[in-house]
């Protein structure tokens, strides 16, 4: 099976700040792979194996992404695309999921294309679903299992909280999958170095073939307008005394608590 | 100017518990726009489901009838959902942040280019130039900052973080329209349902310790699940808890972990990000262990414990 990933390299440092615009200001200096999209991965991992596929990966953003595709190059991935350009930059989920989708269907077709559930920043688990309705494949959320049953049938075990769905989806399918599913297989130390000095092929502005109005700032409809501070103050009734006294008022409130 | 709808999700061929909490938002807008509320619904078996969606306060439900059809083929209802929106002409659309319903609305939003937004957890309508505009407000990372998205265009999407303990007043007299789906296939087939049958005890627990960054460490962690065991709880966390190992990601707690509602919870180390409170629900009685006096958790915490976890957990386990 032809398989694609979609892996986002996030900001990891919780350090936001808010400046004089009203702008979310973040410490960038930190970022790596989004979380779920190592469990995604991991899928693509175990489908490669038993089909005797072959995994693509994408990641759309600036220069640091490429430590994520390098990554993925570490673990097992045949090839990875830095999707970058100007044009690309400030899109809500409808501008993004079109910029990866266009790239995916240039290099395609795939049959499977996965991605995590939600990214650990923007957060909104829109773009999959968005990026299956424009290649015209249905698509799953919540996997937490995944085999080939034959060429083009796939058996998708679904999350839903008190059990799992168990699914027959025709290929093409894109398939969402949540952090803490499966454990990630890590890079070592040589497939890591041999990562290092892949080339990893651009896809610019001039290759995805767009309408500017549609992706990018200019796309987006969902915009941030302003960002406060919700911080409520203190409401909770401090509990003063020695550390003893303390933790025996504890003790009386956990008791009532119960109760 | 279109009407505010309101999206009732079902699930397993049964309304969805997000209702009752859905109508509180709709009718939240309504009574600041003005505008028609309507409440509209697909699935399988609808005339037998009206009673159930005939909330106070709701003008008109539109209903689609789709024989066999299960909530996970998105792709179909992606199809069907388009063809309501067609008929009916909405400023606002309003779903629950489900993960059904997300992957559905992304589709339509997609397939009619319509801004969505998700994850929100409240809404202020204000009238601008004689025109409602809803803003959506929602938490955004780091601790405590809040961001209002605003959608561009006719019409708009939003997600809405729900309360499922809200119980729907049901007596609403609702004109009642049914729509014709026109059809169309879903490549995903539902073979077979398998159970849990191990329930993660976190949701039956009475009290639960929560242990956030400021237990990472071995011996800090290693004393707070020693006095979970002391008083009978079950230890969750935040999720850079979960994130780094700590404790399996079952249980994370919030938004992108676990709700749950125990009687009694007590958080050593947590900041009180409200991605993080918004997994404590029913409203149970919370005491916050945290250095940081300007911690946000103590805005949330019915109890505060101002202190150095090390030096309250000892005297808790002697
Ligand atoms: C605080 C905040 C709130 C926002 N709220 C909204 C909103 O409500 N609506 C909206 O339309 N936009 C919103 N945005 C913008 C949105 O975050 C961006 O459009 C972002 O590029 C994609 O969305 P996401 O991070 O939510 O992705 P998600 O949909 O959460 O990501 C799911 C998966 O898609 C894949 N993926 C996502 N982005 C990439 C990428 N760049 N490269 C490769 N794979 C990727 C990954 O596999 C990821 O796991 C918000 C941004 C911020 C900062
Ligand atoms: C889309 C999205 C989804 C998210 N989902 C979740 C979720 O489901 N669950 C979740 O928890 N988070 C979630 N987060 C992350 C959330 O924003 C916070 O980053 C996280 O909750 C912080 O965890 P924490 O409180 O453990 O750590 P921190 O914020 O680092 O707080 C640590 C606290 O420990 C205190 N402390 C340190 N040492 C001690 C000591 N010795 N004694 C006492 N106190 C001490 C410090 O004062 C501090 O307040 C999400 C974020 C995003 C963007």
């Amino acid at each position: 099976m032809k398989i694609a990933v979609c892996v986002k390299h996030v900001p990891t440092s919780e350090n936001v700040q808010i400046d004089e615009n009203n702008n979310l200001v973040r410490d960038t200096a930190e970022s790596d792979t989004n979380p779920c999209d190592l469990n995604a991965m991991e899928f693509a991992l175990q489908l490669k194996q038993q089909t005797e596929g072959t995994i693509d990966v994408y990641s759309m953003g600036p220069d640091i992404a490429l430590a994520s595709l390098k990554k993925c190059l570490a673990i097992g991935a045949d090839q990875s695309y830095l999707i970058s350009g100007r044009k690309f930059a400030g899109g809500d989920t409808l501008g993004t999921a079109r910029v990866l989708a266009k790239a995916i269907e240039d290099n395609g077709p795939y049959d499977v294309i996965f991605t995590g559930s939600e990214s650990s920043d923007g957060g909104t688990g829109q773009v999959g679903p968005m990026i299956a309705e424009l290649l015209s494949m249905p698509d799953v959320s919540e996997t937490v299992a995944i085999e080939a049953k034959d060429e083009n049938t796939l058996e998708i075990r679904k999350n839903v909280g008190d059990g799992n769905l168990v699914l027959k989806v025709k290929t093409p399918v894109l398939v969402t999958v949540p952090f803490g599913c499966n454990e990630p297989t890590l890079p070592t130390l040589r497939t890591q170095r041999k990562a290092n000095r892949a080339e990893i092929p651009v896809i610019d502005e001039s290759m995805v073939d767009l309408d500017a109005s549609i992706i990018g700032k200019p796309g987006a409809l969902s915009i941030v307008t302003t960002v406060s501070s919700a911080s409520a103050g203190r409401t909770a009734e401090a509990l003063e005394g020695s550390f003893e006294e303390i933790a025996a008022r504890i003790d009386e409130l956990v008791e009532e608590g119960r109760a | 100017m279109g009407a505010i709808g309101i999206f009732a999700e079902i699930i397993d061929n049964t309304i969805s518990n997000s209702l009752g909490s859905m109508v509180e938002f709709g009718l939240k807008v309504k009574e600041a726009s003005g505008s028609e509320l309507v409440l509209f619904a697909v699935g399988q078996d609808m005339k037998e489901k009206e009673a159930g969606l005939k909330a106070a306060g709701v003008d008109r439900l539109v209903l689609m009838d789709i024989p066999g059809v299960s909530y996970v083929q998105t792709d179909k209802l992606s199809c069907a959902v388009a063809e309501l929106l067609d008929k009916v002409e909405f400023s606002t659309i309003l779903v629950p942040a489900s993960h059904t319903a997300r992957s559905l609305f992304a589709r339509v939003a997609m397939k009619k280019n319509i801004g969505m937004t998700a994850d929100c957890t409240d809404l202020d309508t204000e009238i601008i130039d004689g025109k409602p505009v809803v803003h959506q407000i929602k938490p955004s990372f780091g601790a405590q900052i809040m961001v209002t998205c605003d959608v561009e265009g006719d019409s708009e999407i939003i997600t809405m973080r729900t309360d499922d303990q809200v119980v729907p007043d049901l007596s609403g007299d609702p004109v009642i329209e049914y729509v014709e789906f026109s059809g169309a296939d879903s490549a995903i087939e539902v073979v077979d349902f398998e159970k849990n049958d191990s329930v993660n005890s976190l949701h039956s627990a009475e009290v639960v310790v929560c242990a956030g960054r400021g237990a990472m460490d071995e011996e800090r962690f290693d004393m707070v699940k020693k006095y979970a065991e002391k008083i009978g709880a079950v230890v969750a966390g935040s999720r850079p808890m979960a994130d780094n190992g700590w404790i399996p990601f079952e249980n994370q707690v919030g938004q992108s972990g676990t709700v749950i509602r125990p009687k009694v919870a007590l958080t050593f180390g947590v900041s009180g990000a409200i991605q993080f409170t918004e997994g404590l629900k029913g409203n149970p009685l919370i005491i916050a262990v945290n250095s940081d006096e300007h911690a946000p958790i103590f805005g949330f915490a019915d109890y505060a414990v101002i202190a150095d976890m090390s030096e309250v957990l000892p005297e808790l386990l002697k």
